[in-house]
């Protein structure tokens, strides 16, 4: 089974955005792991939303970050590389239900 | 001929227009309606008529020959601020400052403020509070790490950005950090303060106790119970910061603003807004608004789960007040630019003709105008009809929205009109009766866990902490403390009604889909028949007195 935490998916170059993300995750107090996954941010997000037992993945590549839902085909939420820690607390309060910090 | 009615409301302003031939029924060419333009019964109202006039001659290809209106008067709806008013000073002897929900550690703590990197120095006895303001959260961490190894006395950090988790991990999971203090690079440096972080779902314990607030920043004997100020702004946080002022306590300030009310009789009384509102008509004056025909008054319903806001409103005395001007007459006058524009009959026998055109209900007895600034009464009397105006409608109603929610008028008007529901998840809605939905695609980002209003499936978020049911049963207090009490203060007022007699609503705020059931609660004991009406069989509750104005100026010829 898998983790209850949010799944995080960056190619090699993108640690420090991968960093941010997690750290946004962790502010909120919710867990995050990273796999490794391919393509580009938006199939990263659905493959790791897909492998995460909250359903939030998110995505990082050169275009941005985006947060994808298990539950859903479409890219939820996106923001640019400068703004990952901002999209990794989002990710966070989505999954304790908390409104957005946009 | 063709004749247009018009009615100039305290919100809408309303055209009826129709060709009259003699001895022939009216031949209908529109109802046109728009917000109205100023201040009912002023100059610049008018201009709004004019507006729906031209509009009006446009649609229908042909020039109006005759104007006919009823009589005017405005109402002003406000909520105001009454009696002994405590100024929440705080910068008395501690200022509270807000902190963010989201803090680390547990318990309270109280030192002495000193910045982070001050703390690089040989260490000082005593308890300091760590203020982060810049600093990477890494950096801060192995920072209060180094100062605390070096014999530092720790007991709290303070963090300007929203890093209180992040940093807590990585220095002392334990003790208590609040973080998103706004000013925190501001704060007066070897000051005494104290903050505390509650579990979460709890709220702070010994800052909000004066007297455990007083111990924790070693205020003297003579001062601790001028800590209450502080401590109540503090109350119901689950974190929270408070610092010590050098400055020596002042008392609360009462700022005192009562109000007299003028009676009919000529006396005066205080005015006491617990009393029950009386008659229309025995209110001649009330503070520095005299010449009025009726006051109305009601406070803002609490809810059972109060916010540090709605306590806030509790303690300031709000009031709902509602006062209808006496004016006989009004600068609008009897022309409107080259046009006569004549009152032609009372308002009530237009509302009363015009609400005779809702399909099934053959003659209206009773006739419930439900406006924008007033509830009057229609009554069908054997030669021309009797009327009371209660002041207290439907802005007065957006105006409590406003004040319980906190938000301004625009967002308030729309909460008071759709049903809410909070976006639990992304799919999934809790809607006021407890009920949950489910959403096939996912509801916008920037509604999520937050209370909306719903229009179809479209969802606006309101900003208010309260839940979908709270909400509900505050905004039909609301509608009941106004509408509902009028609507009994005015049948009252005209000798009351028959069992089984009908009670046509009209007016803009009977087109709200919760005010039937809500006059027919406030009239249940009656059991009378209580319907919305449907002017001409297609305009709902709407341009009731517009469509009778018509019908009048028709009849009488």
């Amino acid at each position: 089974m898998s983790a209850p935490a949010i799944v995080l998916s960056a190619p090699a170059g993108f640690e420090a955005a991968l960093a941010a993300t997690a750290a946004g995750c962790e502010e909120e107090g919710v867990p995050s792991i990273a796999i490794e996954g391919t393509g580009t941010a938006a199939e990263r997000a659905r493959e790791a939303a897909r492998a995460s037992g909250l359903g939030i993945g998110v995505g990082i590549g050169p275009e941005g970050a985006c947060i994808a839902l298990a539950a859903w085909a479409g890219t939820y939420l996106a923001g640019g590389l400068a703004e990952t820690r901002l999209i990794g607390q989002n990710a966070a309060r989505i999954a304790v239900r908390r409104p957005l910090p946009l | 001929m063709i004749v247009a009615g018009c009615d100039i409301g305290n919100s809408t302003t309303e055209v009826a227009v129709a060709r009259i031939v003699p001895g022939r029924a009216p031949e209908w060419l529109g109802v046109w309606r728009r917000p109205t333009s100023g201040r009912k019964g002023t100059a610049a109202s008018s201009a709004g008529v004019v507006m729906l006039l031209d509009l009006a001659e446009r649609r229908i290809g042909a020039p109006i020959d005759q104007i006919v209106r009823a009589e005017l008067r405005p109402v002003d709806s406000e909520l105001r601020e009454l009696g002994r008013v405590e100024r929440i000073d705080l910068a008395r002897n501690a200022v509270a400052r807000p902190a963010s929900d989201t803090p680390s550690g547990l318990g309270a703590a109280a030192g002495t403020l000193r910045r982070v990197a001050d703390l690089a120095g040989e260490p000082q006895r005593g308890s300091v509070l760590a203020i982060v303001c810049d600093e990477e959260f890494h950096d801060a961490a192995s920072r209060l790490v180094s100062a605390r190894e070096r014999g530092w006395t720790i007991a709290g950090v303070i963090v300007r950005g929203d890093d209180a988790v992040l940093i807590g991990n990585r220095f002392d999971r334990a003790i208590p950090i609040v973080d998103e203090v706004a000013d925190a690079g501001e704060l007066p440096l070897g000051a005494h303060a104290a903050l505390e972080v509650a579990e979460a779902g709890e709220r702070v314990e010994r800052l909000a106790d004066p007297l455990a607030l007083a111990e924790l920043l070693e205020l003297p004997l003579n001062e601790a119970r001028a800590a209450r100020a502080a401590a109540r702004a503090v109350a119901g946080r689950r974190a929270a910061l408070v610092v010590r002022a050098e400055r020596a306590p002042v008392e609360p300030i009462d700022a005192v603003a009562e109000l007299e009310i003028e009676w009919a009789d000529g006396s005066r009384t205080r005015f006491d807004e617990t009393a029950e509102v009386p008659f229309p008509g025995a209110i001649a004056g009330i503070g520095e608004r005299a010449r009025l025909r009726d006051a109305f008054w009601t406070s803002l319903p609490a809810s059972s789960e109060q916010t540090a806001f709605q306590r806030v409103l509790v303690e300031r005395r709000l009031t709902a007040l509602a006062l209808l001007a006496d004016h006989p007459d009004d600068p609008v006058g009897t022309t409107l630019g080259a046009r006569s524009f004549e009152p032609i009959c009372s308002e009530s026998s237009a509302a009363l003709l015009g609400a005779a055109t809702t399909p099934r209900a053959g003659t209206t007895p009773i006739v419930l105008d439900l406006g924008g600034g007033t509830v009057d009464l229609h009554r069908a009397g054997m030669t021309e009809g009797r009327a009371v105006a209660c002041a207290g409608a439907g802005e007065l109603v957006t105006r409590i929205c406003a004040g319980v929610l906190g938000v301004g008028t625009e967002a308030a008007e729309r909460a008071k009109r759709s049903s809410s529901a909070r976006v639990e998840t992304p799919f999934v809605l809790l809607h006021e009766d407890g009920t949950r939905s489910f959403r096939a695609e996912p509801a916008p980002p920037e509604t999520l866990a937050r209370l909306c209003t719903q229009r179809g499936e479209t969802l606006e978020p309101i900003a208010t902490h309260l839940s979908p049911e709270s909400w509900g049963r505050l905004r039909r207090e609301a509608k009941r403390s106004v509408i509902g009490v009028n609507v009994r203060r005015a049948l009252a007022a005209t000798g009351g009604a028959e069992p089984g007699e009908l009670v046509t609503l009209v007016g803009g705020s009977a087109c709200d889909r919760e005010i039937v059931a809500i006059v027919d609660d406030a009239l249940r004991d009656l059991d009378l028949a209580v319907a919305r009406g449907n002017v001409l069989g297609a305009h709902g509750p709407r341009a009731a007195v517009a469509v009778g104005l018509v019908l009048a100026f028709a009849g009488a010829r």
